[in-house]
């Protein structure tokens, strides 16, 4: 064992420690928002238990990752979590955003859930917390898949919290298309069983190796990915199957938009990846054709879903439309099917996380500002009220065009990079200029809408709102890490190559 | 062809040529407002009469057709797509390693060591039990995870709503007046006193279905069953008395505080027992769990209490549901 | 035996497709009540009891109940009484 005791008991401890928050507090007291602080509390600590994670596998000697049999038996038998490089930095940028989020809308929380709902909204945080951890680290696919319903349910559930007709439409909406991807996640769980005989992730790769060698079973292999990958892309929104998430993300309470839009999508991505690169191995994907296919869906998400945003009046809507758009971004770094285009959709995972939820929590803090209307119209120069708000607002929006210097310049200067190096360069090339005009296109006018104001709301001669504390820590912390990302990705992208060389 | 889509097909070529006979529907609606001669000008009169524009046109055919098309596509699509599903898969099915033949993928190590020592490893004479919560526990934990997960759901939309004084501090925000339409709703469940059959019945079997529930959870380990199918059981014998004696019987020894404090305690207890059984496994301690004679009640460690656990989840939560759904509270 | 099995199997698609098909909600939770039922004699057939003891309390027994409830709850049953007694009094008179 290189690393020390502690690091290589981390990925329990996280999934483990948020599981038993999420059990405990229903019977936790429900005043002075005990469940709430616990739940930071925990994030708090997972946090920095990933970062000394990160840290401990950064400067260990060579790149390492460790399999964490979870039990007394030994891998084919018994249950596995893998962690590497890549895994810990998810593990710390969700705990992260997560936190954030939840401390961002601490009040808008409040303001739309009653007490006695509250205490149960934090279990389901908690255990949606869990099971993104779970996803990270999970190295067995059955594992994965129990952790996916408990995520689909979670999430169903934290969009219905706010009870009224649209929200309870959206979330219903949400679950039918949610329960349709697992059932296909399912039946291609079983399929993969029945032609490898293992549910490991490693196992089942040299048993696949092996079948697509000798040419046996090659048909059934190709539909069991096609399911997967199709039941794994309902759920985090690829284009054709998307039309849920606007619904559910647009109508819900600040908070649970943020979680969702940010981290709840990038689970089942993670999935994914993990997926193209442990189970199938790459040369198997592109022998089955899978990556194009991916390729294009993902180009069609960038335009479409920049598309149906330009559409948008309500402002939260709009910025769910964008999730869809940037979903696509992630796809096509993945369709891109080299060790280059799978970092670059690593670091736009990461880029989304935490830029995301910004923009949620600093829209929600815009409508509060005027009178919780949430049309375009209605936010013209609330900039001058909420200026915490606005600043998140414009930093999130100059982020998602990729304006140099933000976190979305980032990724997106990556996928461009990872780009040139694959034969669909050109399309590449062209999905990510034309994605970006449009992005700009629907976000200038937004940041137009709520800079110009009138007089009266420039100089002050309005109602003040209090802006509570736990809001402007969370916008500067979510500023502070988009330039951070923005800025110094060089390191952070070379963090996650190595980790996703050392993935499969 | 049916005289529907003969309608359909004949209002589709009256609106492409424009100038054909306008429809009866189309009509009725010009016609709707009747305004009275004297009170209308002429100029509205004009714009009464004028060609309608080709949008119009468009609204107006939505609104008339709209709904009939799209559950034509609907249908349609749905079974082109259910077809194209099923088809594939069976194919696919056909393509898999034969049923129950030897030399499948599928009979590998993994099984053979599941059957060969599963006995002796984890103490359980059901080997379904031993993989499910000794090999593969971290998957049954989360199994349980997930019941709870659903009842947290369940309790949080149905329950918590229809408290009087929960409604949030401001109502705007939450969706204006609509939030009122969850209100509770009057119970479903009418007793009846003079039910004596059902009491009769119920007065005899009920205690039946509990050593039932209770024989199956205690015997996880060694006969099929175990904490899921249990717990099932032995709700259906809450069910029942709740039917024949009322909710406010089942009320008295078990209401909502005691039902989350249970299930939360069980599952704790859950959580805490194996959590401590994966650290020491992962760190290659000993865990010091004795595994007992094969056979006997006590033996199989961790098996039995954990089955006692899951029978308390599944059984409050399969009542805490049905009771959610008919009287709005547990 | 095997022609016991292939019984029961046909039975089985036959409620799926059934349960798709009609109209009535009362009518499909039964239907599907009773594909559970017959799932769960096939499993014991495959040779799992395990299996077979859930799916007959959980598929068969806890599933329709809360159908029930929700049909209930909206109305559905009533209207179908309503239906079934304006029918039968047409046909009377």
């Amino acid at each position: 064992m290189t690393v020390k005791t502690l690091a290589y008991n981390i990925p329990f401890i996280s999934i483990f420690l948020m599981m038993i928050a999420a059990i405990i507090t229903p019977v936790l007291p429900k005043r002075h928002r005990i469940p709430e602080k616990l739940s930071c509390i925990c994030l708090f600590i997972v946090a920095v238990l990933s970062g000394y994670l990160i840290y401990a596998l950064d400067t260990a000697n060579g790149d390492i990752a460790f399999n964490f049999p979870v039990g007394h038996y030994p891998a084919p038998w018994g249950n596995e979590l893998r962690a590497g490089l890549l895994e810990a930095v998810l593990a710390f940028c969700y705990s992260i955003a997560m936190l954030l989020s939840l401390t961002g809308n601490f009040q808008s929380t409040a303001e739309d859930i009653p007490e006695r709902r509250r205490s149960f909204y934090c279990v389901l945080m908690n255990l949606l917390a869990a099971s993104l951890l779970a996803l990270t680290y999970a190295n067995d696919i059955f594992t994965s898949y129990v952790f996916i319903e408990i995520n689909t349910i979670a999430a169903c559930s934290i969009v219905a919290v706010k009870n009224s007709a649209s929200t309870i439409r959206a979330a219903l909406r949400y679950l039918i298309m949610s329960l349709v991807g697992s059932g296909l996640v399912l039946i291609s769980i079983c399929l993969l069983y029945d032609l490898t005989g293992h549910l490991l992730m490693q196992p089942m790769h040299t048993k696949i190796i092996e079948l697509v060698k000798n040419g046996k079973y090659i048909f059934p292999l190709t539909v069991s990915l096609a399911l997967i990958t199709a039941g794994l892309a309902i759920k985090s929104a690829l284009y054709p199957f998307s039309f849920w998430l606007p619904d559910a993300h647009g109508s819900s309470t600040n908070a649970s938009s943020a979680v969702l839009s940010g981290l709840v999508l990038k689970g089942h991505i993670f999935l994914i990846i993990k997926l193209f690169l442990r189970v199938f191995g790459l040369d198997v994907i592109e022998a089955l054709r899978m990556d194009k296919v991916i390729f294009i869906l993902g180009v069609t998400a960038m335009i479409m879903g920049s598309v149906h945003a330009l559409k948008q009046l309500n402002i939260k809507r709009m910025i769910a439309w964008s999730s869809v758009a940037q979903v696509g971004y992630i796809f096509l770094g993945l369709g891109l099917n080299s060790v280059e285009g799978i970092s670059a959709a690593c670091l736009h995972i990461i880029v989304h996380a935490c830029v995301k939820p910004m923009l949620f929590t600093s829209a929600g803090g815009l409508s509060a500002a005027a009178d919780h209307l949430k049309s375009l119209h209605d936010l013209l120069g609330t900039f001058y009220i909420n200026k915490w708000a606005g600043l998140g607002f414009v930093a999130g929006a100059c982020s998602m065009m990729g304006i140099p210097g933000f976190a979305g310049f980032a990724s997106k200067i990556s996928l461009t990079m990872a780009s040139f190096d694959s034969p669909l360069i050109i399309w590449s090339l062209a999905a990510l200029a034309l994605s970006s005009v449009l992005n700009a296109l629907y976000y200038v006018p937004a940041m137009i809408a709520i800079l110009t104001g009138t007089d009266e709301k420039i100089h002050g001669v309005h109602e003040k709102i209090i802006i509570p504390l736990s809001f402007k820590i969370s916008i500067g912390m979510f500023i502070a890490l988009n330039f951070y990302l923005g800025l110094r990705f060089v390191p952070l992208l070379r963090l996650i190559m190595r980790g996703v060389n050392i993935f499969g | 062809m049916n005289d529907g889509l003969k309608k359909f097909l004949l209002d589709f070529y009256n609106w492409v040529t424009g100038n054909g006979a306008r429809t009866e529907n189309e009509d009725a609606m010009t016609e709707l407002p009747p305004v009275l001669p004297f009170t209308m000008e002429p100029d509205k009169i004009q714009s009464r009469f004028h060609e309608k524009t080709l949008q119009e046109r468009r609204k107006d055919w939505i609104n008339l057709h709209g709904l009939s098309v799209f559950s034509i596509l609907y249908r349609s699509f749905s079974i082109i797509t259910c077809v194209v599903i099923v088809g594939l898969l069976l194919i696919t099915v056909s393509e898999l390693p034969p049923f129950g033949d030897e030399n499948n993928p599928a009979n590998n190590e993994v099984i053979d060591r599941y059957i060969k020592l599963g006995g002796n490893e984890t103490g359980a004479q059901n080997i379904v039990a031993g993989m499910i919560l000794d090999y593969r526990a971290f998957d049954t934990f989360g199994e349980s995870a997930v019941l709870f997960t659903g009842a947290v759901s369940v309790l949080m939309i149905l329950s918590a709503a229809r408290r009087k004084n929960d409604e949030p501090k401001n109502k705007l925000h939450s969706g204006f007046n609509d939030r009122n339409f969850l209100k509770r709703a009057p119970p479903i469940h009418e007793l009846k006193d003079d039910d004596a059959i059902l009491r009769g019945v119920a007065s005899l079997s009920i205690p039946a279905i509990i050593l039932m529930g209770c024989v199956v959870i205690i015997n996880g380990h060694l006969t099929p069953g175990g904490g899921f199918s249990g717990g099932a059981v032995l709700s259906t014998a809450l069910i029942l008395c709740a039917n024949a004696y009322g909710f406010k019987k089942v009320h008295e020894f078990f209401n909502e505080r005691t039902y989350i404090f249970s299930s939360s305690s069980a599952l704790l207890i859950y959580a805490l027992s194996k959590g401590y059984s994966f650290f020491t496994g992962a760190n290659h301690i000993e865990s010091g769990i004795p595994i007992g004679t094969i056979g006997n009640i006590f033996s199989a460690g961790l098996i039995l209490p954990l089955n006692i656990c899951v029978g308390i989840i599944v059984a409050g939560t399969l009542y805490g549901v049905y009771a959610l759904f008919s009287e709005g509270e547990i | 035996m095997l022609i016991i099995e292939w019984l029961l199997l046909i039975f089985l698609i036959v409620c799926a497709v059934a349960v798709s098909i009609t109209k009535n909600l009362l009518n499909a939770v039964i239907i599907f009540m009773s594909y559970s039922l017959v799932m769960s004699v096939i499993w014991v057939l495959l040779r799992s009891p395990d299996l077979a003891i859930t799916e007959a309390a959980v598929g068969a027994g806890v599933t329709s109940v809360l159908f029930f409830l929700a049909l209930r709850r909206i109305g559905q049953m009533q209207r179908d009484n309503d239906k079934n007694k304006k029918i039968s009094e047409a046909s009377k008179n």
